[in-house]
């Protein structure tokens, strides 16, 4: 199908994938840079602060990740003024995550580095960059949360221009300032490009398509519920973690020195994973606002793109991996020597569970975003820590190193399997893998490329759709004029659109009423409003129609119009709020 | 939507069947185009017609001028709830005769 959720969800997709890869990048460049131009001793420096900038991540991830996901599922369910106070308090709570964290990190300067017991020119480098982690750390979180956020308003053009800027300006700024102030150069092109990338996302503030607005709102019980959806996230660094712990003490027994660099590129290729969870990235607003909705068809059909898109991901990630391994060794400084084939040959080995990996992310990001949270975080618990600890040691036992890294392979497709039995089992064969049968209400889609036949075609569907309902011809025609002229009154407004505009109905059949959603993808404008400017004769029906029309609603939503009519079986039925 | 025309000698009377929307408009253009030419009472039946879209809007407006250039009238009779709503918020009630 090629609808309208499955373009916008296509239009999300590479920006998705953008803000994963940005967030794996950010981690690597300022340590590539720092061996560029510093050398070894400012790459463990770099290393020394990985605790940190794991901990400043954490935040990040805990202040945005749920915040976007709660934020478009009341947008989904049309509770803006809710939408409003969650985006107020996430704004609120980013901000001062960030000043207690920026605090924290300088108070603890000292006893940071007596406790790591890092020293020497190590030690020298890492305080020059250590210097404004603080500021950086503050900037981190803020960025995280403004780019989620934009993300969820369905910006993704802001969001890649942001992306643009931030890391383009923090390598561009890092390479340029490290030459002349060596490790306070590379933080302070972070600092930079950071700075970039707030002021790109403030740019979508000053947009037509923006609904994001500030309202004071403090509720520990809202932290509660925005921060739970981090859980998965937040699992999977911790079981990551552990699993560098147990495998370096398991190689460094039986493999040496060459086992240990090889699990280096291999852990930061299963890190790489991170940017494979871009595609669940790219299906957030749209599953939120539909699961907001309570729209299964269209739940669905988002989630049938998506898996499609992972698996092409994996299989894109898996080739490039294997082309490119020599180039991927040499960005860890392994360009020769005896480390180089045995880390080539594990990480191809490795990238050929991408595929699985790319699945699995899906599919633990999906069960989070329909509120499944303690399966997702077992699924991803499984693959990252109890399989990528188990299956590689068991491996490595049985078949030697080759056997270690076929063992990352398995886990995900042991994975994939255990996961989907379980939900077999668990929620039935009608329910799976989908677990949306407890959505009630009886749901119709239609969708195509807006003209004046298909609006008259869609219109006449609808009228169908409602008589097939038992609905009165009276009352089926009257949701049919409405659909009809909405379509004309979208087409007067863009008849200067170079793009064929995108519309799709959803009608909801409840006990004693229809609601009618109608998206579309042209110039935003409200038609609900009364003082609507009559552009031509359907907007002049349109807007006499909305007037006698009582329940209806009008939102922005992922940067698409949004209206929602309901249509009532008796009119003598009072009016209840949308 | 199906046309069905009675003319005698400079009256014609047109039936209306099915609804007049962006699909059936062009069916109704084609008969103002080419059947008017001669005609000084145009009587629109709507009994059989209850919807009437923005796009059925613009042909009978057309009729309308066609008539009134030639010093014709036009009237809609049987109008239904739904085309008589559509008639108000437009305020075109006001304009054609409606009977």
């Amino acid at each position: 199908m090629n609808g309208f959720c499955e373009r916008k969800f296509r239009s999300m997709l590479l920006s998705g994938i953008f803000t994963k890869a940005v967030m794996y990048i950010m981690l690597l460049c300022d340590s590539i840079i720092a061996g560029y131009f510093v050398g070894k001793s400012g790459v463990a420096a770099i290393n020394a602060i990985t605790p940190i900038t794991g901990i400043v991540t954490f935040f990040g991830d805990l202040c945005s990740t749920g915040v976007g996901i709660v934020f478009t599922r009341e947008v989904g369910a049309m509770k803006k003024k809710r939408a409003d106070e969650i985006f107020g308090q996430g704004l609120i709570v980013s901000l001062s995550i960030g000043l207690l964290s920026a605090l924290a990190i300088f108070l603890m300067q000292d006893v940071y580095f007596s406790i790591n017991g890092v020293s020497g020119e190590i030690r020298e480098q890492a305080l020059k960059y250590y210097m404004l982690t603080p500021l950086n750390a503050l900037l981190t979180i803020v960025i995280f949360y403004l780019e989620q956020m934009v993300y969820s308003d369905g910006d993704e053009l802001c969001n890649n221009i942001c992306y643009v800027f931030q890391i383009g300006g923090n390598i561009v700024c890092s390479v340029i300032l490290a030459k002349f102030m060596g490790m306070t150069g590379i933080i302070l092109g972070s600092i930079i490009g950071n700075t970039l990338g707030i002021f790109a996302c403030i740019w979508h503030f000053f947009r037509k398509g923006n609904t994001l607005r500030f309202v004071w709102h403090l509720s520990f019980k809202d932290f509660l519920m925005t921060s739970r959806y981090s859980i998965v996230d937040s699992s999977v660094y911790l079981c990551w973690a552990l699993m560098d712990y147990v495998l370096i003490g398991f190689v460094s027994k039986n493999y040496g020195d060459t086992g240990l660099i090889t699990l280096a590129v291999v852990v930061s290729l299963i890190e790489f994973g991170v940017v494979l969870d871009g595609v669940g990235m790219a299906m957030q607003p749209l599953i939120g606002t539909y699961f907001g909705e309570k729209n299964p068809c269209l739940i669905k059909r988002v989630m049938k793109s998506a898996a499609k898109a992972a698996v092409i991901q994996g299989v894109a990630a898996t080739v490039l991996i294997c082309i490119f391994a020599k180039q991927f060794c040499a960005l860890f400084g392994i360009t020769d020597g005896t480390a180089l084939a045995p880390s080539m040959t594990a990480i191809r080995i490795v990238s050929l569970g991408f595929i699985f990996v790319s699945t699995v992310s899906l599919m633990t990001s999906y069960y989070m975003l329909i509120d499944r949270i303690k399966m997702a975080t077992c699924f991803a618990c499984l693959q990252n820590g109890a399989l990528y600890m188990g299956l590689p040691i068991l491996g490595g036992l049985i078949f030697g190193l080759k056997g270690m890294w076929v063992g990352f392979i398995i886990s995900p497709l042991l994975t994939l399997i255990t996961a989907l039995i379980f939900v077999y089992l668990r929620f039935g064969k009608e329910n799976f893998p989908f677990i949306l049968n407890d959505m009630g209400s009886e749901i119709v889609v239609m969708d195509d490329k807006l003209t004046a036949e298909s609006a008259g075609k869609l219109s006449r569907q609808v009228e169908d759709a409602l008589l097939s309902h038992g609905y009165q011809k009276q009352e089926a025609l009257r949701a049919s004029l409405f659909v009809e002229e909405i379509g004309l009154t979208v087409l007067e407004k863009n008849k200067q659109a170079k793009k064929p505009v995108l519309i799709e109905i959803s009608l909801f059949f409840e006990d004693d009423s229809v609601l009618i959603i109608e998206r579309d993808s042209g110039k935003l404008f409200d038609i609900t409003d009364p003082d609507l400017h009559i552009d031509g004769l359907s907007s002049l029906i349109i807007s006499g129609l909305m007037e006698s029309q009582k329940e209806k609603a009008y939102l922005v939503t992922t940067g698409y119009n949004r209206n929602i009519i309901r249509f009532r079986r008796e009119e003598t039925v009072d009016a209840k709020t949308l | 939507m199906t046309l069905t025309k009675e003319k005698s000698g400079n009256e014609l009377t047109v039936r209306l069947s099915g609804e007049l929307n962006t699909l059936s408009a062009p069916e109704l253009s084609a008969l103002v185009d080419s059947e008017l030419d001669g005609v000084q009472t145009l009587t629109l039946d709507f009994a059989q017609c209850d919807y009437v879209s923005s796009a059925g809007l613009r042909i009978l407006l057309a009729a309308f001028k066609k008539m009134k250039g030639a010093k014709g009238t036009m009237k809609l009779i049987n109008v239904g709830q739904n085309f008589s709503e559509v008639l108000q918020n437009t305020g075109l009630d006001a304009v054609f005769d409606i009977q």
